[in-house]
């Protein structure tokens, strides 16, 4: 939850899929959020308009490749705690 | 996937709530999946929180969510429940959890309703001020995550905290896939649900 909270507050980035899956536990007991690809950058402006025409995606396949390393390298060098 | 995704996903944008709101279902598979050292026959609620959904309508969409729905509401994996599951301090953060989503999702209902009820529905939530605080209350995750911290700073032991999975294991229809391989046997980083 934590490595959720800085990914919001840091780049307005939303993991969109929380899941127990995707919550790796080290042998610390620390968390580790994995599996950002449905990752997305919240537009605030058109936050609240419906989407059902339009899914805009800002950068997604980019953000979520530097967020899978960032989650998938630095949690584990670092031994981060994401939960 | 918080209620609100399963219910529509296309009346809103994803927002900071909708992932809250899934540590909360993560937190609650986890503990009557794992914890239940007592044998408590759950599968059937679990099956109804998680897996509910409806027959497709017209145009073919399917809704889910009406079995969460009746957990936030504390009807499914009721306090009771949960505190006979764990005794450590993730109950009281379960219990806390579901207090703040019980009042975002106040008098909403997962089946498909008639024009009148649903704009009786509307009104209602309009003029319940919990609905709003709620929603405030998940702009952020500063209160989840003050609530882990409050618990944890409490002493929890989570070195060793006795974890089992009575769930017989059924076919996994992607064992085919991966030609039938069990998993996560000598990965050793892998947590397997």
């Amino acid at each position: 939850m934590t490595a959720h909270a800085d990914a919001y507050n840091r780049t307005r980035i939303l993991h969109r899929d929380v899941s127990e899956g995707n919550i790796l536990i080290t042998e610390e007991g620390a968390g580790i959020l994995i599996d950002w690809d449905l990752s997305k950058k919240v537009i605030e402006d058109a936050d609240r308009e419906p989407r059902r025409h339009s899914r805009t995606v800002s950068g997604r396949s980019y953000i979520s490749r530097g967020f899978r390393v960032l989650t998938e390298l630095l949690p584990r060098e670092h031994g981060n705690s994401c939960l | 996937m918080s209620i609100a995704r399963l219910l529509d996903p296309y009346s809103r944008a994803h927002e900071v709530s909708d992932d809250l709101e899934s540590f909360f279902w993560v937190l609650v598979y986890e503990v009557v999946r794992y914890k239940n050292d007592k044998g408590m026959n759950l599968e059937d609620s679990m099956k109804h929180v998680f897996d509910w959904h409806s027959e497709p309508d017209k145009a073919g969409f399917v809704k889910g969510g009406d079995g969460k729905l009746d957990c936030v509401a504390g009807i499914k994996f009721s306090a009771s429940i949960i505190e006979t599951l764990v005794e450590t301090p993730c109950c009281a953060i379960i219990e806390e959890m579901r207090s703040v989503l019980h009042d975002l999702y106040l008098h909403m209902e997962a089946v498909d309703l008639i024009a009148c009820v649903q704009s009786r529905i509307a009104e209602k939530r309009k003029n319940d001020p919990r609905v709003e605080q709620a929603r405030e209350k998940l702009q952020t995750s500063d209160i989840f995550l003050a609530m882990f911290e409050r618990h944890l700073g409490t002493g929890w032991d989570i070195a060793d905290d006795g974890n089992l999975d009575v769930i017989e294991p059924q076919a996994d229809p992607l064992a085919s896939r991966n030609g039938g391989k069990p998993k996560a046997d000598d990965s050793g980083d892998e947590e397997e649900n």
